[in-house]
């Protein structure tokens, strides 16, 4: 679709997608034959962006403008996508609402959203000498500035939007949250603003979100895309997620992601991915031929909905009605300590990963008249200023799993049960493990495919979850971790009404697998 | 008195880290120091030894051949000043807390430290009640004169490491790549200070342990020895090679407060002097003079040094040379009619060896171009001492 700047701007006005938009998204240079020509994007904000903020809507990088891009960004560039602005998610993806960021709530369109809660927008402009990479083609901002004295600078241009006193009196009473951390990536898909939007999934932050927004949102196996200009948070789970209306338009995007990265050490190599590539071909012959899907035991939570349950038998029966799929129950008992595990090594990494936000390198600085000097040299209290409640709690909890006290009691330990977890995945699976060299099965045994809920029940109205025991809003993410932890691609699609989804989850590698076996039921449910 | 740590194996604790940061002082009395954080790829490898030194000289012994052994296999300078290196020290009294002293920048501090903290020590166990442990686990600093305390248990530094995970997995073929690396590693320096030490029967060059360590401890002065030992031919003469190069070459370059260096003189230059004098071709004196001459005008090395012994007149007169013997005749007589008392002394009081005194003059006389030996047999001859 073409970028309707109007509108875009219109409904963010009720719904506080976006950071910021591009004043004037303009597409990249048309080629005909760019797989991506004619779309438009929307971007988490926590990508790197020479074009605007990368604030990763926390106050800690709200004037922090990227001197290069993110892989995704550039390789999107080259399919010919067009980026209309970068959208609002939970400070530095810790969260699972999109609530309390330093920008504001986002609200979820699946419900009734009567008043604005943007007042208005302002305009930022600025300039910057750009310098192209000898080695690989990449720009690289080397001068920024806010004003132009320049003839040779580019010129950059955002707007920001500026919330009412009052916005969290305005919502509605029927909303309910968006889901996070890619809550601002969702809803700009589910109100039709682009044709997909890129987020970022660690323990479910693009299936919650894309589940409670109707949407498809597709976590591919860890390593699949490059992180690079992904601002770290957990860098053992974090992935780059895609969330769209269309399976098609999702699987075209993966395709143009799907590359090895030189500047990322965790992206597969190419070697790994050759080892892989059969798995596409084979994708097709599954057609027309039974899945084994394996149903984990685990997944019986005690807090399961009733309507989550009904609709998931009820998915179960549809598709084998349809002479789709086999169902096995299966076992990975791991899956009932992965929601501590996750949190214990999420929190472990994002206390390393966010030590560089000293005031010092990037973004916000107190001023020194805010600060006792003579006490310390200003960065405890820019980072107690600069980051919001959730980011410092889980920052001391990181740094306590890390102490010397806590450390193989709690980290150690977590890592102990990743790896289980991760070899009770392979005793599953008919297919390899492409990071593992044994197979347990022989190729006729062993599931192809889990289907399980992506959450356990609707979203929590905003005054609800705004009053919820933080603990307990970590349940929100129970579904979607075991993927997390072990790195397996995953889509949430949705199915059983507002709000609910279920995860079609392969072996690790099986990207596209799990994209062809998302169509198959695609159109079993549509019969 | 040992650290009563529970130390693992060290062949197990080689552990590999990124060197995080390090302080750099600008001034001593500034109380600001900088740290550089700018040091990512500079890997740091930490070695704990076991709690077996019995001695104090053991360490320092155990220091000098460890800091040897990293400079020889090119692990780095093993400088402790700059921090190339770094030593901290465990020590206590047996059945007491264990201390660690930091800050040690040199060898001789290392050594003082020890011996000022188990005298420290054992005086706070003597003093205190024996029932209760005297000392507690502490880190202590060196100012130079004593150790003093910098933090205890409670505050030490909880360093919250996290292993990195974006470092890809490396697996190493260890039972191949052992074996190609030994390949790689120099000869141990107590095999080549064997060699050198051995006596020629054994292919050993019969040197001293003194002398061998100074040849082991630079690696172009033993090349450069090597070479010339290669040069030489006759057994004889080879053994006289470390006299000429410790002493002769080193001790004049050390007057001038220069470095040994390859380019200082050539191999077969200073083989071809050393040959000519042991041969007696050039008197002992005069071959000193000319490895000077030598090394201060380069361009000369390419001749020949009996070339340059003749156009100074420095070849050595021999006694089959008819006019050189009657000259060495006159020189003699008009030494001995000179030196009545000297001569009496010889003759009368049996003080025989001050004919080398009358030797000396009959040198000096000669500017050095008559062999010793030589005036040695005239003078004798004269004197009537057989």
């Amino acid at each position: 679709m073409k970028a309707n700047i109007k509108q875009v701007r219109s409904v963010n006005k009720k719904f506080n997608i976006f950071t910021s938009l591009r004043t004037n998204p303009t597409p990249p240079d048309p080629s005909p034959y760019a797989p991506l020509g004619n779309t438009t994007y929307a971007i988490k904000d926590n990508f790197a962006t020479r074009k605007e903020p990368t604030t990763c809507s926390s106050k800690m990088l709200e004037p922090y403008i990227s001197p290069f891009d993110a892989t995704v960004v550039t390789l999107l560039d080259q399919s010919g996508s067009s980026c209309i602005g970068k959208t609002n998610m939970d400070e530095f993806a810790m969260g699972n609402s999109t609530i309390f960021g330093h920008f504001g709530p986002t609200l979820n369109p699946v419900y009734g959203q009567a008043q604005d809660l943007v007042e208005s927008y302002n305009e930022t402009q600025f300039f910057t000498k750009d310098t192209v990479s000898k080695d690989d083609g990449e720009v690289i901002t080397s001068e920024l500035a806010h004003d132009d004295n320049h003839p040779h600078r580019s010129s950059h241009s955002y707007i920001t939007a500026k919330l009412y006193d009052n916005a969290f009196e305005r919502i509605s009473q029927d909303q309910r949250i968006v889901g996070g951390s890619s809550g601002g990536s969702a809803a700009a898909v589910a109100l039709d603003l682009v044709d997909f939007s890129i987020g970022s999934d660690t323990g479910g932050s693009v299936r919650l979100p894309a589940c409670y927004t109707n949407i498809y949102g597709f976590k591919p196996t860890y390593g699949r895309i490059s992180r690079w200009g992904l601002v770290a948070y957990s860098q053992s789970l974090d992935t780059v997620g895609i969330m769209s209306k269309d399976l098609n338009t999702l699987w075209k995007v993966f395709t143009s992601l799907d590359l090895s990265d030189p500047k990322d050490p965790s992206c597969l190599s190419e070697s790994t991915r050759e080892s892989i590539a059969i798995e596409r071909l084979n994708s097709k012959k599954n057609v027309g031929k039974k899945f084994k899907v394996g149903i984990p035991v685990e997944y019986q939570l005690e807090e399961l909905g009733a309507n989550v349950k009904s609709s998931w038998k009820m998915l179960l029966t549809k598709l084998q009605e349809s002479k789709l799929i086999e169902v096995y129950p299966v076992s990975v008992p791991s899956i009932k300590h992965a929601l501590p595990t996750y949190y214990t090594l999420c929190t472990a990494e994002a206390s390393s990963n966010l030590s560089r936000y000293d005031g010092i390198r990037y973004g916000y600085r107190v001023k020194e008249d805010e600060c006792n000097t003579e006490v310390e040299p200003e960065f405890i209290t820019t980072r107690n200023s600069g980051f919001g409640a959730e980011v410092r709690r889980r920052i001391i909890l990181g740094n306590y799993a890390l102490s010397s006290y806590g450390y193989d009691s709690h980290f150690m330990k977590a890592t102990g049960v990743r790896g289980m977890l991760i070899d009770q995945f392979n005793r599953i699976f008919r297919d390899r493990n492409c990071l593992v060299h044994k197979k347990h099965f022989q190729s006729t045994a062993g599931v192809d495919m889990l289907i399980v809920p992506t959450t356990v029940s609707e979203p929590p109205s905003i005054v609800d979850f705004s009053q919820m025991d933080t603990v307990k809003s970590y349940m929100n993410d129970v579904c979607t971790i075991p993927m997390s932890l072990a790195g397996l691609p995953t889509i949430s699609i949705p199915y059983g009404g507002d709000s609910m989804g279920f995860q079609l989850v392969g072996q690790h590698g099986q990207d596209y697998k799990v994209l062809e076996f998302a169509r198959l039921v695609e159109a079993a449910i549509a019969k | 008195m040992h650290p009563s740590r529970n130390v693992p194996d060290p062949a197990e604790l080689a552990p590999g880290f990124q060197d995080t940061g390090r302080s750099i002082y600008h001034s001593v009395d500034s109380n600001i120091s900088n740290i550089d954080f700018n040091r990512a790829n500079i890997p740091l490898v930490e070695m704990v030894t076991l709690p077996d030194f019995q001695d104090v000289e053991e360490v320092r012994a155990f220091l000098q051949t460890y800091i040897k052994l990293v400079q020889d296999l090119q692990v780095c300078t093993g400088d402790l000043e700059t921090g190339a290196l770094r030593v901290d020290v465990n020590i206590n009294v047996t059945g007491h807390e264990r201390v660690e002293i930091k800050n040690l920048p040199t060898i001789s501090a290392i050594v003082n430290a020890i011996r000022y903290e188990a005298k420290r020590q054992t005086k706070v166990v003597l003093d205190a009640n024996s029932n209760s442990p005297a000392t507690g686990i502490e880190t202590r600093g060196w100012d130079g004169r004593k150790t003093y305390h910098l933090r205890n248990k409670e505050s030490a530094v909880d360093y919250r490491y996290v292993p990195d995970m974006e470092l890809p997995k490396v697996k190493l073929d260890v039972d191949s790549l052992i074996p190609q690396i030994q390949l790689l590693l120099p000869q141990p320096i107590s095999e080549r200070l064997d060699t050198l030490m051995s006596s020629p029967h054994d292919g050993g060059h019969s040197l001293t342990l003194r002398d061998a360590r100074i040849l082991v401890n630079n690696d172009t002065l033993l090349e450069f020895y090597t070479e010339c030992w290669n040069n030489i031919s006759d057994d004889r003469i080879r053994l006289k090679l470390i006299n000429w190069l410790v002493h002769e070459l080193l001790g004049t370059l050390t007057k001038s407060e220069v470095e040994f260096s390859p380019n200082l003189i050539s191999s077969s230059c200073f083989t071809e002097l050393i040959v000519s004098v042991e041969s007696g071709e050039i008197t002992k004196p005069n071959g000193k003079l000319l490895l000077l001459h030598l090394v201060n005008n380069r361009e000369d090395q390419q001749k020949k040094v009996l070339e340059i012994a003749k156009e100074f007149g420095m070849l050595a007169s021999k006694t089959a040379d008819a006019h050189a013997s009657s000259e060495v005749e006159n020189v003699v007589n008009e030494i001995i009619a000179a030196n009545k008392k000297v001569v009496d002394d010889i003759q009368n009081k049996g003080k025989v060896k001050k004919v080398n005194f009358l030797i000396g003059l009959c040198m000096r006389q000669t500017r050095g171009n008559v062999q010793p030996q030589v005036f040695e047999e005239k003078i004798k001859q004269i004197l009537g001492l057989r």
